[in-house]
């Protein structure tokens, strides 16, 4: 049955409908939240039915090629093209749930001149606890002169759930209850927000409200059509540091002043960000170049000229559009620039990718195309066999 | 005095229109327009019907990145301002030359097609079939709106209402109408002294003609006669509305005849100087090192001071020819507009000025029209051998389907001579790209069966695809491209074979139309798993679908050697993928023997659905990496077709199997 033509049929017409109007809904949602809802689902809700998701009908599809495959009987040359088109479906199904889980994407912004190896996630979301002055617990010959140590302990979105209680190896002087955390906010005053205020006071009766808290109410938000546009925030009760300390604080992306409490000689800042990581080598920027079609504003295309440093090795490469850099198992691509004030682009964005799945497309497409050429070749022939009956 | 007198009201308008204090000026432009308007009753060619425009229609000018004829410029900016094509009296090249040599006749000429009724009331302009107007007309409009008009050049597109829009859009073919209009304005003879004394003094003489280039010498002069005149006080209402107001009469009944002649050429100058603003023609090539391929036109080459020998012979033949032109004179017009294509071929390397001359002719030739007009005469010829049953007559379509073939490879290579890339970069490229592989598809199918079928294909996909081509054109068919797709390599690989895959899929879906109406009216050959015609559409939709996987899997290595991931669930994407699965699905089914000949024909016609939907209804939705087509108007357009295509396939579907089983 599981290699029967049904099961294939019917999970790949509802990969259809799921496509079509994954796609349609990407108008109202954008496209990040409509990719979620329907292709990187396992269920999703029509009404108060459940139905399938894009992930449990992609499961579907390669249970049925594989149950297929499994068959003896198709394991002939006459059936090599059709063989050949079904492992390479699977082999790409099979790369796209790797990319899925273990593809880690993200933006190094650099300016012209400027070193860094910061990548901020486009999607992710972590919650960042960050001590200062920490040179005492640090090898102090690691810190550049004129710098400070900071010690940061991330929380990946994982965590970002209502009541979750963030702990971690490091035995902070404090606790950390998560009252509330949303990939969008609002932020309001509370007097302009009377519910929200009215609703959180109910909750938090007798808890005190710190820093920006007390002034402020942070309203969850249906997701942005661009992802970009979300502003994720955190609602947390901190206790255990000191009775003047304790209290609910409010966090939020892009925040000017992140709430930072200051325990014995430690100050620790607490933010909600986009996850942040760490190339394993040094990006420099020597020089962003924008072209245009001679006389018009049309980009004729970017390109980075860029200083890898790692260690004791450096050199110098060019990334431009469709001419990315491959290095260490990293990707980085030329995604977008920066405008100045006066209009010049001097600051690049290059996307840097890292995906263990990337192979397998290639792969996969490779053996398709060989398959179905194998396929076609014994097809075709009688198919357009050449009929004449004279033209009266 | 005719040029100066012609032109002084349309310079006002225009200037105020250009945005050069505009909403100051607008109240004022009342009665100077109406004045202008009043005698523009009827549609004038100022020209001689002698005058040859060959010549100037090949001199090169640097326009939307690329170097091309001045024909192909005529061309875009006529549809540009009027909306429509050139009319069949009015060549583009013709209207051009009016425009550049004397902008206050071309002012008269209507051109502007309105096409929003409600636009035209709310201008108060006449109605009129066909609803064309000039210049001047529109322009003497203006002031009664001049509210609506600055929310429209101030608010974001989004927030304007569909009227707004069109104002917007109508200001803007203003704006160009009058950039274009002031392009040479500084070789124009329109400055004459009238004031004897003030000729002589300045070394001039009365009843001459002087352009701006001439009558330049004597600007520090006359202003600075003119600045104590301006001070008197029954001159303060003119400073006031200086760059609008018609101020020589303002000061008609006060100064003297020489006061007069001072002040309304010290202003004259003011006004062209302002002209500056004028960059869109490109026409003197790159004269120095470092000048990085960019053109000059004649104002940035006068303003930025970098002109050189050359440069200065080349303004001098323009301003000759201006001269001609004025005169009527067309002999001098033909000699002069020779010398200056020889003048700037010698500045020009040889492959270009030969692109110069194929894109001209290209222009002339309208290769896809041609081609859409054979591949009519094909399904002429197959509609009348129903009737007529004669050899000939199915000789004569296959010699318009192959001769409409032929000149749509030579369109569509000219193209890829002239823009060197390959001939798919835009949403237009790709109609006429697929038109040309349904039609081959067509006439394969034509060579392996002769009941006329792959005839009806290739003239059905050819005609209908190219005569649809232009609407989604825009103003410029041979433009270039942005960044992401300016890669010869993937548009040659990815693009060529996916679109093959449409044309493909558009092959098996008309002839699935065929083969239905042919069940359901219960001719030819009984239908059946054995029906050639049948495995003939199976065959290309197997053809189709490695085409269409192999060209998705293609886009998936661009899109991950361009943005980093292979998939991403794009609207481009998913539409492709949508085609490859809904082929997958179909040819699945009915090797399974789950789909019979029916089903799969009808399965064929929903594949037209999808591959229109992937094709134009991305633009639509306006999202995502891939959505950079044209898709104005397009939606209606779509949506019809979609209802049509699904009545058209259950109708045929209920009546085939009707057929079907009164045979069975």
């Amino acid at each position: 049955m599981l290699g029967g033509p049904r099961l294939f049929s019917y999970t790949l017409f509802w990969m259809m409908v799921l496509v079509f109007f994954g796609t349609l809904a990407q108008r109202e949602l954008g496209l990040y939240q409509a990719r979620e809802n329907y292709l990187h689902s396992w269920w999703l809700w029509g009404g108060t039915i459940p139905l399938p998701g894009g992930l449990l009908t992609m499961s579907l599809i390669g249970i049925s090629l594989i149950a297929r495959m499994a068959q003896r009987k198709y394991w002939r040359w006459r059936s090599a093209g059709t063989l050949l088109l079904h492992g390479a479906a699977l082999l790409l199904l099979f790369g796209g749930l790797l990319t899925l889980i273990f593809a880690q994407e993200g933006n190094l912004v650099l300016r012209e001149g400027e070193t860094s190896a910061l990548i901020h996630a486009h999607e992710d979301l972590e919650f960042v606890v960050i001590e200062e002055d920490v040179q005492d617990i640090v090898d102090s010959e690691r810190v550049p002169e004129g710098m400070v140590a900071e010690r940061v302990t991330a929380f990946a979105e994982g965590w970002l759930q209502a009541g979750a209680q963030l702990s971690s190896p490091i035995d902070f002087p404090f606790r950390i209850d998560l009252w509330s955390a949303a990939r969008n906010c609002v932020v309001k005053a509370r007097l302009e927000s009377a519910e929200v205020a009215a609703a959180e006071t109910t909750v938090a009766e007798g808890i005190p409200r710190r820093g920006a808290a007390r002034n402020l109410s942070l309203e969850s938000m249906p997701l942005a059509r661009e992802l970009a546009d979300n502003s994720a925030c955190a609602l947390f009760h901190l206790q255990g540091a000191d009775a003047e300390l304790d209290g609910l604080y409010a966090s939020y992306e892009f925040m000017v002043d992140p709430p930072t409490v200051y325990v014995g000689d430690r100050s620790y800042r607490f933010e909600i960000r986009r996850r942040q990581d760490r190339l394993p080598f040094q990006v420099e920027l020597l020089d962003f170049v924008r072209e245009f079609h001679p006389s018009t504003t049309i980009a004729r295309g970017y390109s980075s000229t860029v200083r890898i440093i790692d260690g004791s090795l450096s050199f110098e490469r060019t990334i431009s559009m469709n001419r990315p850099l491959r290095y260490r198992g990293y990707t980085l691509y030329q995604a977008s620039f920066i405008e100045d004030d006066d209009g010049e682009a001097s600051s690049t964005v290059l996307a840097a990718v890292r995906n263990a799945g990337r192979i397998f497309p290639y792969l996969s497409g490779v053996l398709m195309c060989l398959g179905l050429l194998w396929h076609l070749g014994g097809r075709l022939p009688p198919l357009f066999a050449r009929q004449r009956r004279g033209h009266q | 005095m005719r040029a100066w007198g012609a032109g002084r009201h349309y310079l006002v308008q225009g200037l105020a229109i250009a945005g050069l204090g505009c909403f100051v000026a607008l109240p004022t432009l009342g009665s100077a327009a109406a004045e202008t308007s009043g005698s523009s009753t009827a549609v004038r060619v100022s020209l001689p019907e002698s005058f040859s425009y060959r010549d100037l229609a090949l001199l090169p000018i640097q326009h939307q990145g690329r170097v091309k004829p001045l024909e192909s410029f005529a061309n875009s900016q006529f549809r540009s301002i009027s909306g429509e094509r050139p009319l069949h009296r009015l060549s583009a090249i013709s209207w051009l030359a009016e425009l550049l040599f004397d902008p206050a006749q071309a002012s008269l000429q209507r051109v502007f097609h309105i096409a929003t009724q409600e636009l035209v009331d709310t201008l108060g302009l006449e109605p009129r079939h066909p609803p064309r107007y000039a210049f001047a007309e529109v322009a003497s409009a203006l002031p009664a709106i001049s509210e609506q008009l600055q929310r429209v050049t101030t608010v974001p597109s989004a927030q304007l209402s569909p009227l707004e829009k069109a104002l917007s859009e109508l200001y803007q073919r203003l704006l160009l109408h009058f950039e274009i209009s002031r392009s040479l304005s500084m070789v124009l003879p329109d400055f004459r002294f009238e004031s004897a004394t003030l000729a002589e003094e300045l070394g001039f003489e009365v009843g001459s003609d002087y352009s701006y280039m001439q009558i330049l010498r004597a600007r520090h002069h006359l202003e600075s006669r003119a600045a104590p005149l301006r001070e008197r006080p029954e001159h303060e209402r003119a400073d006031a509305a200086e760059m609008t107001a018609d101020t020589v009469t303002t000061l008609g009944e006060h100064g003297s005849g020489e006061e007069r002649d001072i002040l309304r050429l010290s202003q004259a100058i003011q006004r062209t100087g302002m002209d500056a603003f004028s960059q869109i023609f490109r026409i003197v090539p790159p004269q120095w090192e470092g000048d990085q391929q960019q053109w000059y036109s004649p104002w940035g080459l006068l303003k930025s001071g970098l002109g050189s020998p050359a440069s200065a012979r080349q303004v001098k033949l323009w301003s000759r020819l201006a001269r001609a032109y004025r005169a009527g004179d067309a002999k001098a017009w033909s000699e002069i507009s020779a010398e200056l294509r020889t003048a700037l071929q010698e500045q020009m390397p040889s492959a270009l000025t030969e692109r110069l001359e194929g894109e001209y002719y290209y222009q002339k030739l309208s290769p896809f029209l041609l081609s859409a007009l054979l591949y009519l005469l094909a399904g002429a010829a197959l509609i009348g051998r129903i009737r007529i049953r004669h050899q000939s007559l199915y000789w004569l379509a296959w010699i318009a389907a192959v001769a409409g073939v032929i000149v749509h490879t030579g369109g569509l290579a000219t193209r890829i001579w002239l823009l060197e890339r390959p001939p798919v970069g835009t949403l237009y490229e790709s109609i006429l790209f697929v038109a040309l592989i349904g039609a081959l598809f067509g006439l394969v199918l034509a060579f392996l069966r002769d009941d006329g079928v792959g005839l009806s294909i290739t003239s059905l996909i050819g005609s209908l695809l190219l005569l649809l081509a232009p609407s989604f054109a825009g103003d410029e068919t041979l433009g270039v491209l942005v960044a992401v797709l300016n890669n010869n390599f993937w548009l040659a690989t990815h693009v060529l074979t996916i679109s093959a895959g449409y044309g493909c899929c558009l092959a098996a879906g008309v002839g699935a139309h065929y083969w239905l109406l042919r069940c359901a009216l219960g001719r030819g050959a009984a239908p059946g798993v054995d029906d050639p015609l049948a495995r003939a559409l199976l065959g290309l939709s197997l053809v189709a679908c490695f085409l269409t996987l192999f060209g998705t899997i293609l886009g998936g290595i661009w899109a991950d050697q361009s943005w980093g991931r292979f998939w991403g669930w794009d609207p481009k994407e998913n539409g492709a993928l949508l085609i490859t699965l809904w082929l997958i699905y179909l040819l699945h089914a009915r090797i399974a023997g789950s789909l019979n000949s029916v089903a799969f024909a009808v399965g064929l016609i929903v594949l037209n659905i999808i591959v229109a939907l992937a094709w134009f209804g991305v633009n639509l939705l306006s999202i995502g990496l891939h959505s950079y087509g044209f898709t104005d108007g397009a939606a209606l357009g779509l949506a019809l077709f979609c209802v049509t295509e699904m009545l058209f396939g259950l109708v045929l579907y209920t009546l085939a199997c009707r057929a079907v089983s009164r045979e069975a």
